[in-house]
């Protein structure tokens, strides 16, 4: 039957596999450790797709790294801490410009934190994680069936960008089972255009700043500029195509909630009583759409699994006060959110009935 | 229709089968669902439990504050959901390991001997497959027969051995949930972990 009960890491799997994924290399990490095992089920079963459960976290990322030069679509998994590890190579990819794919399910931390317990603590992590100045694109899921499109477009984003894509997740969407009917869902696969190392070109790939012959450039700030506008200026040109956002809800409401991921899905009670934005792309920040649709209402709340990191970024692009609510420790209920909504004056506490139960 | 469900328990109960069953039943009988479960890192022992959500529409929140039903397995997961379950909702406690009512006035407990039930039926591991046949009895979210055809296809699949002693469990259950048993189970479960 074409509907079926899917896991959000199972599906970020399927969406890898229908981007033509076919190198993994992963280290265990609660919750993400499916994505790896299902990858190594998979790899048993078909020879062309290629399985590595590396040493640690730091080993997995150089590994996909290099099986992308070596022209294979590849991708990892991990968690916060593990996605912490990874970010000197995060950077250097970034550097060479190697597509590959690197999956953040987040829980909360940090370090070791609460393995089972949801949070989005890496908003930051994934823009600014590594050293030096680059341009992330991530994206962020809020259902099952959302895993399996933006895993492909996360594929497809980093073929067209040259660079390592973060697709963010959490604990909670991760492992929520729901009915999709894959076949039914329409994405297009961007092919591979980069050239792989042995095919028949001469190309040098080093974290140091070169010139195009391979001569070191470390005294240069023109040619530095000139690399580094030049990555941007395609990064973001590229991200215009992946401007993926929802706007609704309540639109005539005076307060707009923003939420993503998770928290998009736990604040859908609340949906006569308020309007809502919601950031897919995360990074690039989506400043053009977030300013229109904040122009339209009077208080903006952002409703987040962290203390204020996307609220930070909001209030930098509206160059406006935003209200917040954290949803921290892995609280993730509705009773929270309208606990922290009613203390900022924008919800009588008994104006929204609980959730669930005999609708 | 939407109807929400949470199991609990302590780990190796099978309470995220059963919701999964309970799950792959709503997808048979052609409603929408969404199963989320909810554990501690420990994997035996420590309390486990799962939500079920059924309806007609697509499911907006899988975050629920109340539920329609409680499965409540032991003491522990009768404390934490008890009061969580609606006006009007069903509590099934199992009454091998949960000596008292929980009392409350405006929901329908119901006590099953699921511990006492599953040994005499020859493993322990099946008491959340009768909890989930004394739910279904109480109150028929899927079909019985969607049950037995989500047995099928869940378990054939790992262990076909297991599969009748599966569907038999499921049949106890659904008896004693349509002939309510009060009280504590003669036989307590010297194991269980509280």
């Amino acid at each position: 039957m074409a509907r079926r009960l899917l896991q959000g890491n199972e599906a970020v799997l399927l969406g890898a596999l229908r981007a033509g994924a076919t190198y993994y290399a992963g280290y265990p990490i609660s919750p993400s450790t499916e994505i790896l095992m299902r990858a190594s089920v998979h790899a048993a079963d078909h020879p062309e797709f290629r399985f590595l459960q590396a040493e640690d976290e730091i080993a997995s990322a150089n590994a996909i790294i290099g099986a992308s030069l070596a022209g294979a679509k590849s991708f990892t998994a991990t968690s916060g801490p593990g996605f912490s590890l990874m970010q000197e190579a995060i950077g250097y990819a970034h550097k060479v410009g190697v597509p590959c794919v690197f999956v953040d399910v987040q829980r909360v931390g940090p370090a070791t934190g609460m393995p089972t317990m949801p949070g989005q603590g890496d908003i930051l992590q994934s823009r600014y994680g590594s050293s030096g100045d680059y341009t992330s694109l991530v994206f962020y899921p809020s259902s099952v069936v959302e895993c399996y499109r933006y895993a492909v477009e996360a594929f497809n984003a980093a073929e067209e960008s040259l660079s390592p894509v973060v697709l963010l997740t959490d604990a909670f969407i991760a492992h929520l089972n729901e009915v999709v009917d894959l076949d039914a869902i329409e994405v297009e696969v961007k092919e591979r255009t980069l050239p792989a190392l042995a095919s028949g070109q001469t190309r040098l790939f080093t974290g140091v700043l070169v010139y195009a012959d391979g001569e070191p450039a470390t005294a240069d700030a023109d040619e530095y500029l000139r690399q580094y506008e030049e990555a941007k200026a395609r990064r973001l040109t590229i991200a215009e195509r992946y401007a993926f956002h929802e706007y609704g809800w309540n639109t005539e409401a005076e307060t707009l909630l923003i939420a993503y991921g998770i928290t998009r899905r736990i604040c859908q009670p609340l949906a006569s009583h308020f309007a809502l934005w919601r950031p897919v792309r995360i990074w690039p920040v989506l400043e053009r759409e977030l300013r229109e649709v904040a122009a339209r209402h009077r208080n903006i709340v952002v409703v987040e699994g962290n203390d204020g990191q996307y609220a930070g970024v909001v209030e930098r692009v509206l160059r406006r006060d935003v209200a917040r609510v954290p949803l921290l420790g892995g609280r993730m209920s509705l009773e929270a959110v309208r606990e922290g909504l009613a203390r900022l004056g924008l919800l009588a506490p008994e104006a929204v009935g609980p959730a669930g139960a005999a609708r | 229709m939407e109807r929400s469900v949470v199991f609990a328990g302590f780990g190796g109960q099978g309470l995220l089968f059963a919701g999964q069953v309970l799950a792959h039943a709503a997808v048979i009988d052609e409603l929408e669902v969404l199963w989320i479960p909810s554990y501690g890192p420990e994997m035996r022992g420590g309390t486990a439990s799962c939500t079920v959500i059924v309806g007609d529409e697509p499911i907006g929140s899988p975050v629920v504050d109340r539920v329609d039903v409680a499965v409540a397995m032991n003491p522990p997961s009768v404390a934490k959901f008890g009061r969580q379950v609606a006006p009007g909702g069903l509590l099934i406690a199992n009454s091998s390991l949960v000596e008292e009512a929980y009392g409350r006035d405006d929901v329908e407990e119901l006590q099953v001997p699921c511990t006492a039930l599953a040994r005499e039926a020859g493993d322990d591991r099946l008491v959340s497959l009768i909890a989930l046949g004394a739910l279904i009895a109480r109150r028929p979210i899927v079909r019985p027969a969607a049950v037995r055809a989500a047995i099928r296809k869940v378990v054939a699949a790992r262990q076909p051995d297991a599969l009748r002693a599966d569907l038999a469990a499921f049949a106890v259950g659904l008896r004693a949930g349509r002939e309510p048993v009060r009280g504590r189970a003669a036989a307590p479960a010297p194991d269980a972990a509280r």
